[in-house]
């Protein structure tokens, strides 16, 4: 199946958002979203992943 | 009073020996960041959060390590939101990703000036809030506005100078030191400054504290002018504290008259 990844299609098999995360290992520290909503650390397991899911990978940057 | 030593800000209940917070944006490089912050030595620095990828430079390990290495206590924004909802996931995020309940709360309603949404701030904040963060909300200095932010539990405002960025200085004297006297709770001036002596003015008015970015990011010498902001605040504070004189319309000599040589002698 597809998912959509930071705006890029990215193909997985992964079941949950768990398995999702370590084929794409992000770099720590982040967070997730799914389809516009946050995903904390302890649902990552019971967060089913499913074609077409807008997946948000965010990481700390410089702000004002 | 000593403001170096007995007087700190204090936000929900914490204490700050700084009065200066201080942005972490538009440096020339993160070693210049990494020396404003040592400089100036803020109570807090603000950062955000963006997708992985979206800017390399921005996201790089750098910025992340320097904050670690500092242990400087972290505000995360929501800067670039425009929906109430965005906000709230955005702040989600940063409590996990930051480790603090700590939020600045941008809500953005019109992208050319980057006023906030000050229809839909107070009910954005009331929510955060009921959510358990720490909220700081950007504001305008509208005074209705301010209070009902302050009645749905924000124990701490942050009301603009001017738009982002500008550098203008207090633009509204008269509605900065109106809402100074209406509004009880701690109140730092957020966005516009862009001198010392317009942080140090707005401290003698009795604001408890800037919050800037820009104004030091983009001096020609970023680490001098964090160090003179970190100075313009105390000595606008100390001002405060020790009660001005107050102003007349004439002048009035400061040597006395009495004895003066040759008077009526001609």
């Amino acid at each position: 199946m597809q998912v959509i990844i930071n705006l890029e299609p990215f193909q997985t098999s992964a079941k949950h958002l768990q398995e999702l995360i370590s084929e794409i290992t992000p770099k720590s520290p982040f967070g997730i979203a799914k389809n516009g909503t946050f995903i904390p650390k302890s649902a990552y397991l019971e967060t089913q992943v499913q074609d077409g899911d807008k997946i948000e990978v965010i990481s700390p940057v410089t702000g004002g | 009073m000593n403001a170096d030593q007995n007087d700190c800000l204090e936000l929900y209940g914490h204490q700050f020996p700084s009065r200066l917070l201080l942005g972490t944006s538009r440096y020339p490089s993160p070693a210049v960041l990494e020396s404003c912050i040592q400089e100036s030595k803020p109570a807090m620095v603000t950062a955000s959060l963006r997708r992985q990828g979206a800017n390399p430079e921005q996201i790089s390990s750098g910025f992340w390590d320097i904050l670690k290495k500092l242990n400087v206590p972290i505000l995360p924004n929501t800067a670039g939101c425009h929906r109430p909802e965005e906000v709230i996931q955005v702040a989600h995020m940063a409590r996990e990703v930051f480790e603090t309940d700590w939020i600045k709360l941008e809500l953005i309603g019109d992208d050319y000036t980057l006023q906030p949404d000050t229809l839909h701030l107070v009910a954005t904040a009331e929510r955060l809030i009921k959510d358990g963060f720490k909220v700081l909300p950007y504001c305008t200095d509208d005074l209705i506005l301010c209070q009902g932010l302050v009645d749905v539990g924000c124990q701490a405002i942050m009301p603009w100078a001017a738009p982002i960025g500008t550098g203008k200085g207090p633009i509204n004297p008269y509605a900065l030191k109106l809402l100074r006297e209406r509004i009880s709770v701690p109140m730092i001036i957020d966005a516009g400054l862009g001198l010392p002596s317009h942080a140090t003015m707005v401290l003698e008015w009795g604001y408890d504290g800037v919050l800037l970015n820009t104004a030091v990011a983009l001096a020609h010498n970023p680490i001098k002018m964090a160090n003179a902001f970190a100075g313009a605040v105390k000595a606008g504070r100390e001002a405060f504290l020790a009660g001005a004189m107050l102003e007349h319309e004439q002048a009035q000599a400061s040597t006395p008259n009495l004895g003066i040589p040759f008077w009526h002698q001609s």
